[in-house]
């Protein structure tokens, strides 16, 4: 276990080092000047800016410097954000876009595994078609159309704020839901295509012969196997929600991370940006790591009787 | 104590209705055991399932019949009286020991499960009961090992949990589906002993399902021949291997390779069993019978008594026109 | 063939190549799925309207109307009109080609790449297999979006100068610079889990004994996989791009639905919905029409995949 534990972080390591190598050149490649404004700036002032800012040096050298900040957690001061740092961008946005993501994840969870469950329960009758058809339409209705219908519908509804972030421990309800009916149609299909898998292995039919009731042939014996492909999916699906949080603080006016990121990629704020991808990365390695460990929880071949 | 009559049990598939299980009678006395025969897809295991409601409905269907266990049709019965038979009154062990345990439950759970369902035990003397079943079929350091995954045994070793699982709450049947097919030979014979020695000890009656003569010539008091969802040919062991009076019941005897002289081609039966979702008219075995004639195709035969307690479905035999065993 | 002796093998391989009987016995199992029929039937319609639509008296999506601003849907606005008074209908039928063009697009790039990246992969095997889909296992782990947005941010400014593109757009609106940097930032991430399936393909037809005869034949190894072994494949490939469009168009529309895809004066279904989910309190039409369309599109093509999928491999259908 130590020797996989250990593997994994050196690999996010290096998937973390690739991905910000990838985004500097990527940044400094593209054309534009991140103090680049609508009225022109004489050359000489920008070059001055330039030079202030350490963008004159050569690019190997400002690479080195972004790679030391990183290593060092501090990214600097952001070229588009005057008087504030890196840090101080993403340490006010980011619990945000946590909160929402966070919800969404667990609103998807809360949604699909259940509809995916009963679904498998009684596949092919009437249930299973319409649940199956409700996750399709949740899967075919995007969260920007989801989005704004619910939103529309708070506003004529008046049960809770429409948008906005004033009011934080009631605000995150509606774009998590939007995620988490998007995302839980796909836990739906998933919970149902693994629990269909196990309901046919053997061992099921072993446990129906010893008199066990349906309730706990499906929960107890499996639920555990037919959650395998859930958790598997929980990787990948919170690196979707993070884009998927960045249509939510579009939709709903939030001031997440995102709208940071965005502007940041426009402006060519590298430091922000770079500090953006950071965070985004970080996360989804976490997350990444968490559900890997979660599978071998699951294995029971990574278990044994001196476990217990 | 339990009495099958005319169970048919269909399965109502996208490529026409498959009649797994079609007319199926037997019968088992207390402490008696029953041999089963047939090749695979000849209806052998569908018949136990269906006696415990372990088909997959849909697209399986009982069409008829009875199964009375003293009484109680277990066909009619309702989920929650079936439950209250499976695992109490019939167990099963099943063929593949690798795939019929959980693969994500301790044994200990697993092997507690009909206790705690059907006797009400509470957890811990269930654990004391389970310890001891262990040890009764022969697993070292039982009270250790209890605490297990399914994948920390050998086939063997799963083999025996399986029975000790389906015999914890001493039931009256065991039904045992090709309990050693998927074992190494040198540990069949080790489980078939342990299921003898089992049945001894608690009294259970045994069905055995199995494609193996021999399988059948060591345990069972009696056999029922089946093919193509229909019983052919029923009789005490002895009298089966000395007397076959059905040419497929022959036919499967000349295909034992260890019956056979040395140095002889392997005998095969000739063709493949009948697709069941077409209905036969005749007898359904006549396409590969060495016997058939055209009066075969024509009449479905019926199982009759040729001797005291044995029971053909030949046509020809019946009709004395041939004669088996000369 | 000149050698007689050679007859066997290459009567097998071509009715291999062709496949006919695999792909009509699919298309009849295909006609008895009434959802997947209605959906192919449905998404051909979508397709023809917004390609050939505007040839039948539409008005153009840039005229506007300022007489007639933010109509509900009426006889002269058949889906009503915006705040620009240009309709709305036409600009879903324009909006419609690009989010098609795209969606087609880019899965073609992804189809090309992944394909190919699956193919030699599973074909070569051993080491070079081990690496190839270790890095596509470090790509997956990639936070693909943020490369996306950072792809079509950063380049949009540097494609628009090029001149060569600019004659080049006004024949066509594929070579328009948006569109294009979609097309590539796309298809370039789109590509993996297409290369995954087509290896695992190839691997368990590798080890079937045409490729022998077609190795015994002295075929090259290109001629091989590309006329023996993709072609086999090719339940999968269609299944999966059938599948893959509707995600590409996803993808599309949430980067246009935060303005970083698709640009004004163009304008595609996720553009669209983003004017109509700013405007949709009080005109909400124009948030419902063009979600309308999207969303048809991607329920027909989703339907449709799942059909295919089915029809084509009835071992692993839903029951």
């Amino acid at each position: 276990m130590a020797r996989f534990i250990i593997s994994r972080f050196l690999q996010a390591i290096l998937v973390l080092f690739s991905v910000l190598t990838i985004t500097f050149f990527l940044t400094r490649l593209a054309p534009g000047n991140p103090f680049q404004e609508d009225k022109a700036i004489p050359k000489h002032i920008l070059a001055k800016m330039d030079a202030y800012w350490g963008r004159d040096q050569p690019v190997m050298v400002q690479y080195g410097k972004q790679m030391w900040n990183f290593a060092t957690l501090n990214f600097g001061p952001s070229f588009g954000n005057k008087g504030f740092t890196v840090n101080e961008v993403i340490s006010m946005a980011f619990p945000v876009s946590f909160m929402i993501g966070l919800s969404g994840l667990l609103f998807a969870l809360a949604i699909g595994i259940p509809i995916g469950i009963l679904s498998a329960v009684k596949r092919n009758t009437g249930v299973d078609y319409s649940l199956m058809s409700f996750a399709l339409v949740g899967i075919c209705l995007p969260t920007f159309v989801i989005g704004p219908l619910l939103s529309i519908a708070m506003i004529k509804l008046g049960w809770l704020p429409a948008l906005g972030w004033e009011t934080p421990w009631v605000n995150w309800i509606l774009p998590g839901l939007t995620l988490g009916l998007f995302y839980g149609a796909y836990f739906a299909r998933l919970t149902r295509a693994g629990m269909l898998e196990t309901l046919s292995q053997d061992y099921i039919r072993t446990a129906r012969s010893k008199g066990v009731s349906e309730t706990r042939v499906v929960l107890g014996h499996a639920l555990k196997g037919g959650l395998v492909p859930v958790v598997g999916f929980v990787g990948p699906a919170v690196a979707a929600l993070i884009g998927g949080s960045f249509v939510m603080e579009s939709v709903f006016q939030l001031p997440g991370l995102g709208t940071h990121f965005i502007r940041a990629v426009t402006n060519r704020d590298t430091p922000l940006l770079l500090g953006c991808v950071a965070t985004f990365g970080v996360l989804i390695l976490i997350t990444n790591f968490l559900s890997d460990i979660l599978l071998a929880w699951l294995n029971p071949r990574h278990q044994s009787a001196s476990d217990a | 104590m339990l009495q099958v009559e005319d169970l048919k049990t269909y399965f109502h598939t996208r490529d026409g209705i498959v009649r797994a299980v079609d007319g199926v009678s037997f019968s088992l006395e207390k402490g008696q055991t029953i041999g089963i025969v047939g090749e695979s897809g000849s209806g052998k295991s569908v018949t136990c399932y269906s006696l415990l409601g372990l088909i997959p409905m849909p697209p399986g269907k009982i069409e008829g019949g009875t199964a009375k266990l003293d009484g109680l049709d277990l066909l009619q019965a309702s989920e929650k009286e079936l439950r209250k038979v499976r695992g109490k009154r019939i167990s099963m062990i099943f063929q593949d020991p690798m795939t019929s345990l959980n693969p994500y439950l301790r044994i200990s759970t697993q092997l507690i499960e009909p206790l705690l369902i059907h006797e009400g035990l509470d957890k811990k003397a269930a654990m004391a009961r389970a310890i001891e079943s262990l040890e009764e079929v022969g697993i070292p350091d039982a009270s250790l090992r209890i605490r297990s995954y399914p994948h920390e045994f050998s086939g063997g070793m799963r083999q025996r949990v399986m029975i000790a699982m389906a015999l914890i709450t001493k039931p009256e049947i065991l039904i045992a589906d090709e309990p050693t097919t998927a074992l190494d030979v040198t540990v069949q014979k080790e489980v078939l002993d342990l299921i003898k020695d089992r049945q001894r000890t608690l009294g259970t009656a045994v069905i055995f399902i199995t494609h193996d003569l021999a399988v059948v010539s060591n345990v069972c008091d009696h056999v029922h021949v089946m093919y193509a969802g229909k019983v052919v040919e029923s009789a005490p062991t002895n009298r089966l291997f000395t007397h076959a009076e059905h040419p497929y019941t022959k036919a499967l005897q000349r295909s034992i390779p260890a019956l056979q002289k040395k140095g002889e081609p392997l005998y095969t039966i000739e063709g493949l069993p009948p697709d069941l979702t077409k209905p036969v008219a005749g007898c359904s075995f006549a396409d590969r019978c060495d016997f058939a004639e055209a009066s075969c195709r024509e009449t479905a035969p019926v199982l009759k008594e040729a001797a005291a307690g044995h029971e053909t479905a030949c046509l020809r035999r019946q009709s004395g026109e041939i004669d088996l065993n000369s | 063939m000149p050698n007689p002796a050679m007859d066997t093998p290459t009567t097998r391989l071509e009715e291999i190549e062709q496949g006919t009987s695999l792909g009509k016995d699919a298309w009849l199992r295909l006609k008895k799925n009434k959802l997947a029929m209605a959906s192919l039937f449905i998404f051909v319609f979508i397709v023809l309207l917004c390609f050939i639509g505007p040839f039948f008296g539409v008005q153009h999506p840039t005229t506007t109307h300022l007489d007639a601003k933010s109509q509900p849907p009426s006889k002269d606005f058949l889906l009503g009109s915006e705040h620009l008074g240009r309709d709305i209908l036409s600009r879903i039928l324009y909006g419609g080609q690009v989010s098609l063009i795209v969606g087609f697009i880019a899965t073609f790039v992804s189809l090309i790449i992944g394909v190919s990246y699956g193919a030699v992969a599973g074909y070569i095997g051993g080491r070079t297999d081990v690496i190839m889909m270790r890095i596509v296992d470090v790509l997956y782990a990639l936070p693909f979006m943020l490369i996306v947005i950072i792809l079509t941010a950063s380049f949009s400014e540097a494609l628009q100068d090029i001149e060569f593109l600019h004659a080049m757009k006004e024949k066509s609106i594929v070579f328009e610079p948006d569109l294009l940097l979609l097309f590539f930032a796309i298809g370039f991430v789109e590509w993996l889990t297409m290369a995954r399936i087509v290896r695992s393909q190839i691997i368990t037809l590798k080890k079937q004994e045409f490729v022998d005869a077609a190795v015994s034949l002295g075929l090259s190894h290109k001629r091989i996989i590309f006329r023996h072994l993709i072609p086999n494949v090719f339940g999968s490939i269609i299944v999966y791009t059938t599948l893959t469009v509707p995600s590409v168009m996803r993808l599309e529309a949430v980067l246009s639905f935060l303005g970083l895809g698709v640009k004004p004066p163009n304008s595609s279904w996720g553009s669209l919905i983003k004017e109509g989910a700013d405007r949709m309190y009080s005109d909400p039409w124009l948030l419902v029409f063009p979600a309308l369309f999207f969303s048809l599109t991607i329920f027909s093509l989703n339907f449709l995949g799942d059909g295919l999928r089915d029809a084509l491999d009835p071992k692993t259908s839903k029951d």
